[in-house]
């Protein structure tokens, strides 16, 4: 069993001070084994801090990353899953899922994680799995003002992942989605 | 060891029943709490 934790969009202190308390309260050090981040984290700070929840940390540069360290894509494998790993603000029109499968081919991915939208979603194409988590802090994007925070947690045990999704409301919410890998 | 998958019921409140949960009564808090144990052992040994 591998806890994946993705989170992105973050945007400290651009736009929003820090995670939500909540948050802070749910991710602690010793559960997960592997963040993938999305990008725009937007300073040192919050690399180091998602340092502390687990040691292997990878990050992709948004369009307001400053650091010129972070690739632009990256492709992680974590059990039997290829995973993808872009922030999206390449990807027109922004989370177009149509656009996202052509990078999913081009990186020959089984899960392709992208951002930018600051919006969850996880769909399910032609046997392929496409998750954004959305913006942690709710940051608000080019769009949309009215962003909800979230981030996801998957879930991997051999071919199965069951996805995590942590929305901030009054309240966290959780909702659990399955996926399983077609072979 | 308690093995968090295997509680499948119908009608789970994830909002207990998540790996991130801090609930006492979930069995992931208890899976964690199990695993460190399992290490501290193993050092022991």
């Amino acid at each position: 069993m591998v806890l994946v934790l993705i989170i992105g969009d973050c945007h400290i202190p651009h736009r929003a001070n820090s995670l939500p308390p909540q948050f802070k309260k749910l991710l602690v050090p010793g559960k997960i084994q592997h963040i993938l981040c999305t990008g725009n984290l937007c300073s040192k700070e919050m690399h180091d801090y998602l340092k502390t929840l687990a040691s292997d940390v990878h990050v992709v540069r948004g369009d307001f990353d400053e650091s010129t360290q972070y690739p632009e894509q990256k492709v992680v494998t974590v059990g039997q899953f290829k995973i993808g790993l872009t922030h999206g603000h390449q990807i027109v029109p922004w989370g177009d899922i149509e656009s996202l499968s052509l990078v999913q081919r081009q990186l020959d991915v089984d899960i392709l994680i992208s951002g930018h939208t600051h919006k969850f979603s996880a769909v399910e194409k032609e046997g392929k799995f496409y998750v954004n988590p959305g913006s942690a802090t709710g940051a608000y994007n080019a769009l949309d003002v009215d962003v909800v925070p979230s981030f996801v947690l998957m879930d991997i045990q051999g071919s199965q992942i069951v996805v995590y999704v942590y929305q901030l409301y009054k309240d966290v919410k959780v909702q659990k989605i399955e996926h399983k890998k077609k072979t | 060891m308690i093995d968090p998958h295997k509680d499948v019921e119908a009608s789970l409140d994830l909002n207990v029943h998540n790996p991130l949960s801090l609930e006492e009564d979930s069995p992931w808090n208890q899976y964690f709490q199990d695993g460190e144990i399992k290490q501290i052992i193993t050092q022991d040994i």
